[in-house]
């Protein structure tokens, strides 16, 4: 079995996933560095989302291995060094996998603090004080610390979006993987969200973007990665996938995206 | 036909009973809250049994539903007040016998938690997807998941729905005396038994129920208004 590499924050070994005779992942391999920005493009249907949604379980993938800072995922390793199936220990890893969704996904019955601090206390079992101190330092990275008691169905769209991105930061996690994050939003709202995601690039946040942002896919990420029915057809920095692209698939992917 | 009326209404007989009209009283609401507490907690786990994942619990959990919302009440006391001490007695080949009381909880609460399970599964479903998954993605457990972020929101949105049906059950109460309960409706055939006054006695019964009922709903009708304008509900 391939093992994990040293400095891999986040890593995946030959994942594969079907949804009954649909094999939407057909065997793909990567290493996420540590401090890495790496973003997904791809056609829809290619298997981004469901590549992102299997990285922390939220999808069973059907085989394959995903490591986060080295351990494997939904397995405990023994002394000895032998892996067995473990839910709980799943559910605490996934804690290490910050994720952001396309439709948000607040708690409408919990103010924004509410929100952004659930996870701390229930997960990690802060003291309350400690937690609403962490929430609030999180509010105030996505600016919206004017906001911490209104509840979400009261915030714009890109506010949302906002808090959803602490929530996430607030459980302090390795990486953090945003699906979408800015495809439900208007045009106006975009730029609140992505100021904030070049923001955590440029603090060296281990990121993992699907998009279809194409400005920010070239300005922010370190490497992009084109999926194509289920595989990594080019992988590579930004200049060369999204400017030089080897592949003919890649070349009328981005054709079609730029129109 | 003034007459009549007067007749059918004699508020000094209530009066003149009260005492007793009101032990009736007590009992029916007892009954009730005990078997609503018994429905609810029921309902609460067939309603998780109806959403999950497992094809089994799921195919179990509708059979328990359709079981109990298509028997009646009535036929649900007498089974529980009659046949069930005897299947008991058989399998632990010891006579057994359960009291009025105790056998009026069972058959109301058994057969209540089958309309409240609809409602739970309801709102159950209501709560989107995404809310699990976000919780799930933060690591929360799924005991935590259920308490913190399924239960509060999708309760909250059939609260109104299940209110009624606690109203309902309270009206469903009234049939307990068959099984010898003293409950408001036993006390008033007693009474009729003494002063052959049916006409008031069956009356006044049948107001007071729609006054406690009438009084319920508007409760819940005004508490209903409020959380709406709350975004609640």
């Amino acid at each position: 079995m391939t093992g994990p590499q040293a400095k891999a924050a986040l890593s995946v070994v030959d994942l594969h996933k079907s949804f009954g005779p649909l094999e939407v992942l057909r065997g793909i391999s990567l290493d996420i560095a540590e401090g890495s920005v790496v973003t997904l493009i791809g056609a829809s249907g290619s298997g981004k989302s469901t590549f992102l949604r299997c990285l922390n379980h939220l999808e069973q993938p059907t085989s394959g291995k995903i490591y986060v800072d080295g351990e494997p995922m939904g397995f405990r390793v023994d002394a000895n060094g032998v892996s067995h199936p473990d839910a709980a220990h799943m559910t605490r890893m996934r804690a290490k996998l910050g994720m952001v969704f396309q439709q948000f996904n607040l708690w409408p019955h919990m103010t924004v603090l509410g929100n952004v601090i659930e996870a701390p206390l229930r997960v990690k079992r802060m003291r309350r004080d400690d937690a609403v101190t962490l929430g609030l330092q999180f509010l105030a990275k996505v600016n919206l610390l004017d906001k911490q008691n209104e509840y979400p169905a009261r915030l714009s769209g890109g506010q949302q979006q906002r808090v959803a991105i602490a929530r996430a930061l607030a459980m302090e996690p390795k990486v953090m993987l945003f699906d979408e994050a800015t495809s439900s939003l208007d045009p106006e709202l975009t730029n609140e969200v992505l100021e904030v995601m070049r923001n955590l690039a440029r603090e060296g946040t281990t990121m993992v973007v699907v998009t279809h942002e194409m400005g920010f896919a070239r300005e922010v990420s370190d490497r992009v990665v084109f999926l194509h029915q289920g595989l990594v057809e080019e992988d590579g920095p930004p200049s060369q996938v999204l400017g030089a692209p080897k592949s003919p698939r890649c070349r009328q992917f981005l054709s079609s995206v730029r129109i | 036909m003034l007459d009549h009326l007067k007749q059918s209404l004699d508020p000094a007989l209530f009066w003149e009973y009260r005492v007793t009209l009101l032990a009736g009283l007590v009992e029916n609401i007892a009954i009730f809250l005990a078997s609503a507490v018994l429905a609810s907690l029921l309902a609460l786990a067939i309603g998780l049994a109806r959403t999950s994942s497992n094809r089994f619990s799921r195919l179990l959990s509708a059979g328990y539903t359709e079981l109990f919302r298509n028997t009646p009440e009535y036929v649900l006391l007498v089974w529980a007040y009659y046949v069930l001490p005897l299947i008991l007695s058989r399998l632990l080949a010891q006579k057994l016998s359960i009291s009025p009381v105790p056998a009026a909880i069972l058959a109301l609460g058994f057969a209540y938690s089958g309309f409240l399970s609809e409602t739970v599964r309801t709102g159950l479903l209501a709560v989107p997807i995404g809310h699990r998954e976000a919780a799930m993605a933060l690591g929360m457990s799924r005991i935590d998941i259920l308490r913190r972020i399924v239960f509060p929101q999708g309760l909250r949105r059939v609260l109104p729905d299940a209110l009624n049906q606690y109203v309902s059950l309270f009206k469903a109460t009234s049939i307990v005396s068959l099984i010898a309960v003293e409950d408001i409706m036993y006390q008033v055939s007693m009474i009729n038994v003494e002063e052959m006054r049916p006409l008031p006695l069956y009356t006044g019964a049948a107001l007071l129920y729609c006054a406690i009922v009438i009084a319920a709903s508007q409760t819940i009708q005004v508490l209903t208004r409020r959380w709406r304008q709350r975004g609640w509900a």
